[in-house]
């Protein structure tokens, strides 16, 4: 029993060692995701409900979706890759004459049960992982509550193993497909070899690189329109991997410069070859620098032109804002109001007009039955009531029928300060009188006097602006340290492509050696590769996603030189990163192809 | 003159007994001497796993033996610097493989052209050498080919155009025939002996007898 035991065990581990590779890049694909979402589901609980949160929900919004897709990318291609490594060992198994049902057996442990087990026990500890980093860099608030914690960790968990689930069903479900109509050992044979001559219908041959040449119109054409500059990004992605992943364009394009082919040979041992090998892989590093310059870069962006000098005191005119159902016998002047509801359920704060003279310092006249609409919540999201004629409020008990006499953004107390002073209306004195129930008031003044008061809601500005700084100051923290990270993430795929391809390139490099390469040869050769398919879609992406996010900020608030020179210079200053870190990955993976004498 | 010498050189692989729990030292090559001289054209024989294929390695440096030492115009391989080994491969030495070992990601052209970009040479110069050898030996028209499109015999052939396109001094050959038919042997023959007139020497491993007629030297292992 023992015995059966160990031997089991030293199975199992000798079986890990040999997937370890797909294991790594299990690893190195999910990590992204998982720590994205888990940050994204930390700070929107750390964050405030009333300020800025919209506005990053959508930068997070957009993160995540290009990383999923991102995500299926780089799991198709490891395994692709894991199934053309076991697909020699199948054709042979075929010819031998297995039985089908035998096969099948083989297959689902070899591939589909392991899989499955590598995926879900990386996705369970990468998520683990990505979860500790996030909540030590983003959990601000004091108190733990571990229901909260355990809540978010489950989902992340739980979106991170769907996904991956869903992924190896359906690339097992295409297998499957795909080899049962043919004949197996064709199918086996011919899977590592027709990477070049890959359809057998013309048709698909063609329609690929003008599928890509279409989308890439109508990037150019949706460009024109900084509405329509987000469906822009999106289908600039999608044409990258069209034109990417179609051999004929690329075919062509070697063919057109075959003569200065010669030197290329061994780097690029046809670059189309590559390309087409890779495609996947290439999207991806693409989208990374793609997300990063123009999502990430964009909230930089925004951060920078937008919040460095905005003015406080004009979007905060009192240092205390004071309401409550307090009444007060001070010599303070105070505003008494009562609330109501619209017919879509907003809160709305009503006001007679001659508090709103007063405030306003301004006269104004409202007759009976009329009342004038104020928002005063960002004025971005304000909506001129001007089609509405009518409004139907409801107070406590009652209802009534209102015409809109004017509607506009305007603040009074300041923007934003409370969820129930953010819609005001104004009505007649004697209206006013009538209708009020449950008053309550408000006033600008200092707050230690009246703090005795349980029912009084205090607003500070100090406190708010001070606070305001503080989340805008961790939100950009964020988003520069979730840039670093993917930017880093681009040098780990490319780190996982040596790792899922390692067999092949090391029988390359054997060769080489036996055929006497010299060592600086064998670096210049081994980086000329990984220029070209690692930093060359690096490059397109960074300069792809700049130029869109340029012409966005140029159609919305004009061209700022300082801030975008800045913003070029750091594009610049991140490519000669990764430049530096590629060459890194060179030197470390020719570390790993030196070859003592007698391996070969 | 003599061009290889090799003195009490032996070759043990050590392997792991998964069963037993030790390690296995398996002794293929023995306190083996032998020179061979300049422009000889050598026969290696002997029974299959007797170690023919190893001697050869180590004669083209890339397999270091675990005794004696082998010594190329009184340079000890193995023990000079690495770029005079490596110097060594490109230049001095053609090596080809009893399973040719050719990458199946690049044509039949380029596959023979990688000793030329490796020694820096002009692409016309290049082009050319190939150009002619493919011709010589008849697989003009599989140029553009990938190795895996091709016969075993037409991918013996696309070695030896490999290991011949440097015009390297010695010839390692790892049964180059063993693939070919007697018409394909004979032009093989015919172009080694050419070589041969060169003033190249010629190490050849085979089982056909009729091969050991041409040489100089046969040599039992
Ligand atoms: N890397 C290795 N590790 C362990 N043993 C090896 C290794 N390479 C070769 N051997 C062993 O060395 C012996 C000789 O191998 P070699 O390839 O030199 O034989 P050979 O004479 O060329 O045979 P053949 O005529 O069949 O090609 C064989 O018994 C083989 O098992
Ligand atoms: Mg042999």
């Amino acid at each position: 029993m023992n015995k059966i035991c160990k031997s089991k065990i030293v199975h199992v581990l000798r079986d890990l060692r040999e997937n370890m590779c797909v294991f790594i890049s299990f690893i190195l694909a999910i990590f992204p995701l998982s720590f994205v979402l888990n940050s994204y589901l930390l700070a929107a609980r750390n964050m405030d409900e009333n300020r800025g949160s919209e506005n990053i929900e959508t930068v997070f919004l957009y993160v995540l979706i290009f990383l999923l897709i991102g995500l299926m990318l780089i799991l198709i291609y490891i395994l692709n890759s894991y199934i053309k490594i076991k697909a020699p060992k199948y054709s042979l198994l075929f010819i031998l004459g297995i039985k089908k049902k035998e096969f099948w057996k083989i297959l689902f442990k070899d591939y589909f049960a392991t899989s499955l087990l590598m995926g879900t026990v990386s996705a369970i500890t990468i998520n683990f992982v990505s979860f500790c980093m996030a909540s030590i860099m983003w959990n601000r608030s004091n108190e733990i509550v571990l229901a909260h914690i355990w809540k978010i960790y489950f989902i992340g968990t739980g979106i991170v193993c769907f996904i991956l689930v869903l992924l190896i069903f359906v690339t097992a479900g295409i297998v499957f497909y795909y080899s049962l109509d043919k004949k197996m050992i064709d199918f086996w044979e011919n899977i590592n070899k027709n990477i070049i001559f890959e359809y057998e219908n013309k048709l698909l041959y063609y329609i690929k690189p003008i599928i890509g040449i279409i989308a890439e119109i109508a990037v150019l054409v949706f460009c024109l329109n900084y509405k329509t500059i987000y469906y822009a990004a999106i289908l600039q992605v999608i044409s990258f991997y069209f034109i990417v992943s179609s051999t004929e364009c690329l075919r062509w394009i070697s063919r057109s410069n075959r003569k200065d082919n010669y030197k290329n040979i061994i780097s690029s041992h046809a670059l189309m070859y590559q390309y087409k090998l890779n495609s996947k892989l290439i999207v991806v590093i693409y989208l990374l620098s793609f997300i990063v310059t123009f999502v990430i870069g964009g909230f930089i962006l925004s951060d920078l032109s937008g919040n460095t000098n905005k003015n406080y005191y004009v979007k905060y005119p009192y240092e205390y804002v004071v309401y409550g159902e307090r009444a007060l016998n001070d010599n303070q002047e105070s505003y008494p109001f009562f609330q109501g509801k619209t017919e879509e359920g907003k809160i709305v704060a009503i006001f007679s007009v001659s508090s709103y003279e007063k405030i306003t310092r301004k006269k104004f006249f409202i007759s009976e039955k009329e009342l004038l609409y104020i928002s005063q919540l960002e004025p971005e999201e304000f909506k001129p009531l001007a089609d509405k004629q009518e409004l139907k409020i409801f107070f406590d008990k009652e209802e009534e029928n209102y015409i809109v006499k004017d509607s506009s953004w305007e603040i009074l107390f300041g923007e934003n300060i409370s969820s129930e002073l953010e819609n005001i209306l104004i009505i007649n004195d004697t209206e006013f009188e009538s209708k009020a129930t449950k008053i309550k008031n408000l006033w600008f003044g200092n707050v230690n006097k009246y703090k005795q008061g349980k029912l009084l809601h205090v607003w500070n500005r100090t406190e708010a602006v001070k606070k305001e700084k503080d989340e805008s100051s961790y939100l950009s923290s964020l988003m520069y340290i979730i840039g670093a990270f993917l930017i880093l993430e681009g040098q780990g795929i490319v780190l996982m492509k040596q790792l899922v391809n390692h067999f092949t390139t090391k029988r390359k490099y054997e060769l080489l050696y036996i055929l006497g390469i010299t060592k600086k040869d064998k670096k210049k050769y081994f980086f000329a590769e990984i220029r070209k398919i690692a930093f060359l879609p690096t490059v397109l992406g960074s300069v792809t996603g700049a130029l869109l996010l340029e012409i966005n900020y140029f159609y919305q608030e004009g061209l700022r030189g300082e801030v975008f020179i800045f913003y070029t210079l750091l594009c610049v200053a991140l490519l000669l990163m990764q430049y530096g870190g590629y060459y890194c990955i060179t030197l470390l993976m020719m570390k790993l192809y030196k070859h003592d004498l007698g391996l070969v | 003159m003599e061009l290889y010498t090799v003195s009490e050189l032996s070759k043990c692989y050590e392997n792991w007994n998964i069963r037993l729990r030790k390690k296995n030292e398996t002794y293929v090559i023995k306190n083996l001497n032998l020179t061979i001289n300049e422009n000889e054209f050598i026969c290696i024989i002997g029974k299959s796993g007797v170690g023919k294929t190893t001697l050869l390695k180590m004669l083209g440096g890339i397999e270091k033996p675990s005794g004696g030492g082998v010594f190329y115009r009184n340079m000890e391989l193995y023990k000079c610097s690495e770029v005079k080994m490596e110097e060594y491969r490109r230049k001095e030495i053609g090596f080809i493989f009893q399973d040719y070992k050719l990458l199946d990601e690049i044509t039949v052209r380029e596959n023979i052209l990688i000793p030329q970009i490796l020694d820096g040479a002009k692409r016309e110069v290049a082009e050319n050498k190939m150009d002619n050898l493919v011709k010589l030996l008849g697989i003009k028209e599989k140029k553009f080919f990938y190795p895996y499109e091709l016969s075993g015999g037409e991918k013996q052939r696309v070695a030896i155009c490999r290991a011949l396109i440097n015009n390297p001094n010695v010839i390692l050959a790892d049964e180059p025939t063993g693939n070919l038919d007697s018409y394909n042997t004979e032009l093989i023959l015919k172009i080694l002996i050419q070589i041969k007139k060169r003033k190249k020497t010629i190490i050849l491993v085979t089982h056909d007898k009729e091969i050991c007629k041409y040489a100089d030297r046969v040599i039992y292992l």
